[in-house]
């Protein structure tokens, strides 16, 4: 291989990896350290408080909607109102006919 | 107006980034001959290297350790380069272009480069770590041969083989100076 191909191989490789090279050189950059700021803070607390009140009112919906219905206990159906069957006087004993 | 607080190790840490930086990113270069690959892994030593010092880590030899921790994520890269490219390797995308058209001038040139780029890809990675440090840098054998920590003799020998056949393929392309 003569020095003429060898010095055509320099010149080529040195354009290449020139171009290549990033230019200009970035400068370095401080990483930001990510601070919660107090708006964020804030819009946090408030979610919090939102969903906590969702749960709260939830069950109270809970239990307003199942005090509207009687409530089953010992297989007997739980309830002080007269106009449960339950609560009816028996009626007299009808004699077989003969 | 508050003025910031300035970090005590900046002026420290940012002379270690001009120090080092480019011997970083021309080893990374080396691996995968794609230049904004090898700066995403610079910036990324560099973060870590920034993060130890924060969290109060002594690097006793930060170019040492900024050498190692690039070439683990130069390889970490080859490990998870398939999920990201596919059946086709990353190379395949080093010499694809904007949709812009060049200037004919420019757009020879970039063909000659996109040979050289195919031609260094053949040589050894070791190869192109020093043709790269060498053409890149302008880095002596001596430079060379203190960064990768082996002897200048094998510099020589590896830089000497490697032009060699390199002259030899870019001869027989036709290929003589750049357009």
């Amino acid at each position: 291989m003569s020095e003429n191909n060898l010095k055509n191989v320099d010149g080529l490789l040195k354009a290449y990896f020139q171009a290549e090279l990033p230019q200009p050189w970035p400068a370095w950059q401080e990483p930001v350290a990510h601070v919660a700021t107090r708006h964020g803070t804030e819009a946090w607390g408030y979610g919090r408080w939102a969903v906590a009140a969702s749960i709260a009112l939830l069950f109270a919906g809970y239990l307003a909607v199942t005090g509207l219905f009687p409530r089953e206990t010992n297989g007997r159906v739980h309830d002080t109102g007269s106009g449960n069957i339950a609560n009816r006087p028996v009626p007299p004993a009808v004699q077989p006919h003969r | 107006m508050k003025p910031r607080r300035k970090n005590p190790h900046a002026a420290e840490f940012e002379d270690i980034y001009q120090r080092h930086s480019r011997e970083v990113w021309a080893l990374v270069y080396a691996r995968w001959l794609n230049a904004d690959l090898a700066m995403d892994i610079t910036q990324e030593a560099f973060l870590r290297l920034w993060k130890q010092g924060q969290n109060g880590g002594m690097i006793q030899n930060p170019r040492a350790w900024l050498l190692r921790v690039a070439r683990n994520l130069a390889e970490d890269h080859a490990k998870s380069a398939f999920s990201r490219n596919g059946t086709q390797p990353p190379q395949t995308m080093n010499g694809v272009r904007g949709r812009d058209l060049l200037p004919l001038e420019r757009l020879a040139r970039a063909e000659t480069f996109q040979r050289i780029r195919k031609e260094l890809d053949l040589l050894a990675p070791a190869d192109r770590e020093i043709l790269t440090l060498r053409y890149a840098l302008d880095y002596s054998a001596g430079d060379i041969a203190e960064l990768l920590e082996i002897n200048a003799t094998a510099v020589h020998m590896r830089l000497s083989r490697a032009r060699q056949r390199l002259a030899e393929r870019l001869t027989e392309l036709g290929m003589k100076e750049v357009p």
